[in-house]
């Protein structure tokens, strides 16, 4: 057995006492396998990592064994671990931009770790850095050497994280969400060149995800964590096939399928308390609210030139409707909704909303446009003001809009939207740093309909969250539209989730509309190319 | 409908100030210094009406006596009581650096945000303003302000204000810069807030951390300033004096004289370790994510 953990605990002292991280975790991982960890935010499973490489934060402390390679790593030294952290245990972060220095190049900071451990330096390391970006699959391998982090795009920084990370062979290489931060089709091929490397050089990897059907695309074995324990752990199609436990049921269903379409998605909270609560029904589609002609947004580049962000971009939207847009990062979806917002100025193109258009509109009409068509953004955290309380944060729209009303007045309007998004009033008073992102982002969507617009935004609004919780909020969507009539325009990377929620997709690539389809046939019947690349880089499931 | 109940008293009054204030009475360090600074205060302005001498009378009796009875911190070469000076001095001292201080705390965040938040050209124009201002020596500006409207104090706090507050306007623009593109600024556009409800809601709100420390710094920069002036004859006049003129005295007849020297510099040198403390409290009292 490669390693083999058993009993591990981990506890932070704290001055209220002590806080469980993990109990009692026990698992083996032989030679070339792969084990999924999966869990929500919180469960314990990046802490337990840590604790088996002596990286725990200072009140954490470690408890029962984990032997890898014959050594016992809980309670060693730290000359000890450090020999074989990067060395015969690596590990990769989420953040690719993040973990790499960026004042140094791609081939300084590699041959660091070759400095390191191999004492190998110069020309020779140098040539094995190429290598092994060759080997990780990188464009133009000998340029990026030459390159800074900021050069190069998200999946090509994680190529050369993960380049990084097998630079000295190692035998286990733990994976801490490596590809939340990326856009589905970057996800879907790190996924391959980890399944490539693996077979190449026979690391065993351990995989920690929030999403099962990623961790199922690429492990042999699954361990399930809730709240510092295993909930269920096993070979992967076991798990999928049967799963025993039915937290583990409700993480499979709680990612939409891009097969077959649920009205409604299945929660967590649903399956423990055995409820089954029914779709609302979607509301009537009425007359067209927003008409998008041949849009284009350009941008001004720091060199000068200019970037034309989006080409010639047409939609429209009806009462009621949802439209969905999917595209990666730089595909320019972002910038349409920003357009919109009058956020950024438009070059070419109208927007006409309720027939007028939005190029003659002076303050005055902006005013009464905000009141109508409000947004969500990504960061649940990075849109509300960390120094506001949340009830000054969701009432905020009110001072804009009715000055007339009392501070006292305002929250009281905000308690009661606070409490339609789910979340209980006394917390009001609260600041943004005390919940979690799910809770977050119900924040900023109780503060975009405070208003009762017609038309809600959504940008990226579920991608920063977990999987189990972004079932809840898609949930809290459908039924806010069912229960106000709204118009959705639902922005996201991932086209499972947008034909989810969508009546209709449309699909961007590179500043342009590639395809426009209903999202019930989009899956069958999808003509452009770019197209099929996205739904190919859904994960599947094991059927179940 | 149970959970309207708790509304009025949970959301009535929590305010980022109301918190802040009781974030800094947790904080014993900033809670005994600003006890120190108010205690100095009061003194400072009826000290002087309860003491039997006057900063300007000699007590031809007692010259250049170290700290007795009567004059219970001594007095100077000349045979005025040090304590009276002392405390006649920290008026002048006390007013310099809270008054300059404040002076380039209004004008300094108002400009930098201003010239931050809006950018493009006016921040251009702002920005070089404050450029021609930094480069014009202070001397040369505290001179010419005498030359054309006469000796007077006032003056000298203009002086300082208008040089100070540079700086502010510097690192405050260049906070707004990096804050406006936040997420939760654009969504405040998005909801219709004016530019001058974003600047005042969100982006000096977020910003006080770092004035907090700026105006630790600028405090005790002030007072020095302040002495500076006066050594070269163009702040404070014999026989009327500043903390800052007080330890310049007292350094210069420190090997005969100690006690001149010490009870100065002792007295500025607490002010300003307390105006520390007080500003590390109010930074963290001011960020919500501290635990206290």
């Amino acid at each position: 057995m490669l390693l083999s953990v058993n009993n591990l605990c981990v506890n932070f002292v704290s001055a209220e006492g002590d806080v469980s991280a993990v109990q009692n975790l026990n698992f083996d991982l032989a030679q070339g396998q792969t084990l999924g960890v999966v869990g929500e935010s919180g469960s314990g499973k990046s802490q337990t990592m840590l604790a088996m490489l002596g990286l725990l934060a200072d009140s954490g402390r470690a408890t029962g064994s984990a032997v890898f390679e014959g050594q016992e790593l809980i309670g060693a030294n730290q000359a000890c671990l450090q020999q074989l952290r990067g060395n015969r245990i690596s590990l990769i972060f989420q953040d690719p931009m993040t973990s790499l220095n960026p004042y140094l190049s791609i081939g300084r900071q590699m041959a660091e770790v070759l400095e390191w451990h191999r004492e190998l330096s110069g020309r020779a390391a140098q040539l094995e850095c190429l290598r092994m970006l060759e080997a990780v699959k990188m464009p133009e391998p000998a340029r990026r050497l030459k390159q800074y982090p900021h050069e190069l795009s998200g999946g090509q920084r994680q190529r050369v994280m993960i380049a990084m990370a097998l630079l000295c062979e190692p035998a286990l290489l733990i994976a801490d969400e490596p590809t939340t931060a990326l856009d589905v089709t970057v996800q879907a091929e790190i996924l391959k060149l980890l399944r490539d490397i693996q077979q190449q050089f026979g690391t065993s990897i351990i995989f920690i995800t929030h999403d099962l059907a990623v961790a199922a695309e690429l492990c042999d074995q699954l361990l399930v964590m809730r709240n510092g324990k295993v909930v269920e752990q096993g070979q992967t199609a076991t798990l999928f096939a049967q799963p025993q436990q039915t937290y583990t049921r409700a993480l499979i269903d709680c990612i939409p399928n891009m097969q077959h379409r649920v009205e409604r998605l299945a929660t967590v909270e649903d399956y423990e308390t055995g409820t089954k609560p029914v779709a609302l029904a979607r509301p009537a589609v009425g007359e067209r609210l927003l008409s998008v002609e041949q849009l284009c947004v350009d941008y001004r580049l720091a060199n000068g030139r200019l970037f034309r962000a989006v080409s010639d971009v047409s939609f429209e939207l009806r009462q009621g409707e949802t439209l969905g847009v999917v595209g990666e990062s730089g595909s320019g979806k972002s910038s349409v909704a920003r357009a919109l917002l009058g956020l950024n100025p438009i070059t070419a193109g109208a927007i006409h909303w309720a027939g007028q258009s939005l190029a003659e509109l002076r303050a005055s009409g902006w005013r009464a446009l905000r009141q109508q068509v409000q947004v969500v953004f990504q960061d649940p955290l990075a849109s509300l003001n960390p120094r506001q309380t949340v009830g000054d944060s969701v009432a905020e729209p009110l001072l804009v809009f009715r000055p007339e009303l009392s501070r006292r007045q305002r929250l009281v309007e905000a308690a009661t939207w606070f409490e339609r998004v789910g979340l209980d009033a006394a917390m009001l008073d609260r600041y943004p740093h005390e919940f979690s992102g799910g809770q977050c982002q119900r924040i900023g969507i109780a503060r975009a309909l405070i208003l009762q617009p017609q038309l809600l935004i959504c940008d990226e609004a579920v991608s920063a969250l977990d999987v189990s919780v972004q079932a809840q909020v898609l949930n809290l969507l459908q039924d806010l539209q069912a229960q106000y009539g709204l118009s959705l325009l639902f922005i996201a990377h991932d086209l499972a989730v947008v034909k989810h929620i969508s009546d209709r997709v449309l699909v961007m690539n590179n500043g342009q509309v590639v395809e426009q389809a209903e999202a019930g046939v989009i899956y069958t019947k999808a003509q452009h190319p770019y197209t099929q690349q996205l739904i190919n880089a859904v994960p599947t499931m094991p059927a179940a | 409908m149970m959970r309207r109940e708790v509304l009025p008293d949970a959301g009535g009054g929590r305010s980022l100030w109301a918190d802040a204030g009781r974030r800094l009475l947790a904080n014993r360090a900033a809670t005994a210094s600003a006890i120190i600074l108010l205690l100095l205060t009061v003194a400072v302005i009826i000290g002087p009406m309860l003491l039997p001498w006057e900063y300007d009378v000699i007590d031809w009796e007692h010259i250049a006596e170290g700290p007795s009875a009567s004059h219970w911190l001594g007095t100077d070469q000349i045979g005025r009581d040090l304590l009276v000076r002392l405390l006649e001095g920290g008026r002048i001292s006390l007013m310099i650096g809270v008054v300059a201080t404040l002076v380039s705390l209004v004008i300094g965040i108002s400009w930098g945000a201003i010239a931050g938040y809006f950018g493009g050209k006016l921040d251009a124009v702002m920005m070089r303003i404050v450029d021609i201002l930094y480069a014009l020596p202070f001397m040369f500006f505290v001179i010419l302000l005498m030359v054309f409207f006469g000796r007077n104090i006032f003056l000298m706090f203009v002086a300082i204000g208008a040089i100070n507050w540079l700086d502010m306007a510097r690192i405050v623009r260049g906070q707004t810069l990096s804050l406006k593109r936040k997420e939760f600024v654009e969504a405040a556009i998005v909801t219709g807030a004016g530019p001058f409800a974003i600047i005042r809601r969100h982006i000096v709100p977020n910003l006080l951390g770092v004035v907090a420390v700026y105006v630790t710094l600028t405090i005790p920069q002030v007072i020095l300033a302040e002495s500076f002036l006066s050594f070269l004859g163009l702040g404070v006049q014999e026989p009327q004096t500043s903390w800052g003129a007080l330890v310049n005295d007292g350094a210069q007849v420190m090997e005969t004289m100690p006690w001149l020297l010490i009870a100065p510099a002792l007295t500025l040198a607490v002010t300003l370790f307390c105006f520390n403390f007080l500003g590390d409290g109010l930074r963290d009292a001011l960020d919500p994510k501290e635990q206290r």
